[in-house]
């Protein structure tokens, strides 16, 4: 009996002293990831319109990929567009595409993340020379391969019309919704 | 006590993680498609490796052997998880870039093979040693794995253009296929030049 | 993010098994798929039994997270959880079949204990648990990635014994032509990429 109870009883030690110690962890740098993200968070908003002066939240239903959608505000507070989060599927994984229009519809910026997608390939996305094309173009995009205005980046096609469909579904809900204000 | 730079040397050299044990061979794959996340993969790992082989050894008398390999699992699960933290709220852009494998450096057989064949059998102070041997050879391998695909793949070296626009560039290396092609050249160069040396 | 995800299930299995392959893609499993691939037979073996014990793990380790761990809000200890899990899963799955099959255990006990530390087996819960996957997204994904690496370890072991016969240069015996190999499966791999979309 004393043989199975010694090796159980060390063991729930170290698995209590294990998950207290991860506890503790956890609440010390539970403040600074939660600013990393903001962190984050903020710069891709700002890239996307970078006229803005805040953002605030806006009351709409999320749809598809879309997991957030934030209203711009210039320096009087007074609306000047939308900056739409879409999570199209891209090689690897979701390709988070933070997308902005102003009233007119018209991209004034757009961020890209690529957690997952291949670097030197897909995780070129991320590079302003793919990135700023987007800045003034309108309607549904696709990539020129499939009859539209957006370079792809070489070797990385499906990034680059995952990150079209991200754009093409961040428009769509601007349409429907912020485009009627 | 054991001398501690021959510990050392040991881990990078002679019984190198990678080229000679052949063992953690998942992120050497996965995680080099640039320099810079095989010395982030590497610095992780080692980092696990270090506090785990510490408590380990420190805790050996104590741990009953019926029961070590769960031990030492939970042991070494608790430091990835709080290396996983540290990166999340300090280095958000590399715990990006690789994902899932910080949660996989529990599963690392260089890890829980440390602490089986030295951790469990020698001092604190020894394993510390061991740690920073074999973490090191680990960051080593991964570096220049990653060096060696970054150069070919995208024509960078830790993210500066090395070779001009006009060069090509084969992708391929910074593929799936290239991180298995890399790895078997390395070492069968590294195989020639021993063969070499003791002949 | 709380709501659970269910993407088509045919495409999920296919895509796991040819896109998102374990071995050749994700490097998970690469351990076993080096090591227990000098014959066809323990091949076999190590694939069936994997296919086996990632399907089950992929069911438990979806309750002990989505019931234990998300209640308790402790999700950070998922790691610790899901690693105890698998290998006391293993380990009753191994006692399980000495009692009950010893003609099954006698195929695969000895690959049983070297999956505790296959990461493939981790790396499906982790991903069914980043996905947010649905039960029966997360039994399927974890089927068929499984069935991936037997697949893939299977046809390597096909290739290594052929090898066996050939002459090999001296530096590039052992390892380094097993992962040259390796290379040119994963080329071949490469050409399902993009054919389905999740």
């Amino acid at each position: 009996m004393k043989e199975i109870i010694r090796p159980a009883v060390v063991l729930l030690v170290i698995t209590a002293v294990a998950a207290a110690l991860l506890g503790a962890v956890e609440s010390i740098t539970e403040g600074p990831i939660a600013i990393a993200n903001e962190n984050a968070q903020n710069e891709a908003l700002r890239t996307a319109m970078p006229d803005a002066a805040s953002f605030t939240d806006v009351d709409a239903e999320l749809t598809g990929t879309i997991s957030l959608i934030k209203e711009a505000l210039d320096a009087n507070g007074e609306p000047i567009g939308y900056v739409i989060v879409a999570n199209p599927s891209g090689f690897g994984g979701a390709v988070p595409t933070t997308v902005g229009f102003d009233m007119n519809g018209v991209i004034t910026g757009v961020s890209i993340q690529t957690p997952s997608e291949t670097p030197g390939l897909g995780a070129r996305a991320t590079e302003p020379e793919f990135m700023d094309q987007f800045t003034g173009m309108t309607g549904t995009l696709a990539v020129t391969k499939d009859g539209g205005q957006v370079q792809a980046i070489t070797a990385a096609t499906i990034t680059s019309r995952a990150v079209v469909s991200g754009i093409n579904e961040a428009y769509t809900w601007f349409t429907e919704n912020g485009g009627a204000n | 006590m054991g001398n501690p730079i021959k510990i050392i040397k040991n881990g990078i050299l002679d019984e190198n993680p990678t080229f000679r044990q052949v063992i953690g061979m998942c992120p050497t794959l996965a995680t080099t498609t640039s320099a810079i996340n095989g010395i982030g993969m590497g610095l992780s790992t080692a980092a696990v490796l270090i506090c785990s082989n510490v408590a380990i050894a420190a805790l050996r008398k104590f741990i009953p052997d019926k029961v070590r390999i769960p031990a030492f699992v939970v042991v070494i699960a608790s430091f990835v998880t709080i290396v996983q933290f540290l990166l999340q709220a300090y280095l958000p852009s590399l715990n990006d870039a690789l994902g899932l494998y910080i949660p996989l450096i529990v599963v690392n057989c260089i890890i829980l093979g440390r602490a089986e064949a030295f951790a469990s059998k020698n001092s604190a102070i020894d394993s510390l040693f061991d740690g920073v041997g074999n973490g090191l050879g680990f960051t080593i391998a991964l570096t220049v794995i990653g060096l060696v695909r970054e150069f070919i793949g995208s024509g960078t070296l830790f993210g500066i253009t090395v070779l001009p626009d006009f060069f090509p560039k084969t992708l391929m290396f910074i593929m799936s296929p290239g991180a298995f092609l890399t790895l078997g050249v390395l070492m069968a160069i590294l195989n020639y030049v021993t063969s070499k040396k003791s002949a | 993010m709380d709501q659970l995800v269910q993407p088509n299930l045919i495409m999920l299995i296919l895509f796991a098994i040819f896109v998102n392959n374990y071995v050749l893609s994700q490097f998970l499993g690469i351990c076993p798929f080096l090591g227990v691939s000098k014959k066809l037979e323990t091949a076999v073996g190590m694939g069936v039994a994997v296919i086996f014990v990632i399907t089950l793990s992929s069911a438990v380790t979806y309750f002990v997270y989505h019931l234990l761990l998300v209640n308790l809000h402790i999700e950070y200890l998922y790691n610790i959880a899901f690693i105890l899990v698998i290998a006391a899963l293993v380990q009753l799955v191994e006692m399980f079949l000495k009692k009950s099959s010893p003609s099954l255990y006698q195929a695969l006990g000895v690959y049983l204990p070297l999956i505790t530390t296959n990461c493939a087996v981790l790396g499906v819960a982790v991903v069914n648990m980043q996905n947010n996957y649905t039960f029966i997204a997360s039994v399927l994904n974890g089927f068929g990635g499984a069935t991936g690496f037997a697949l893939s370890i299977i046809l390597f072991a096909g290739i290594r014994e052929r090898m066996a016969f050939n002459n090999i240069p001296k530096p590039f015996q052992g390892f380094p032509i097993a992962l040259v190999s390796a290379t040119l499966m994963s080329l071949a791999f490469l050409g399902f990429q993009g054919l389905i979309q999740l």
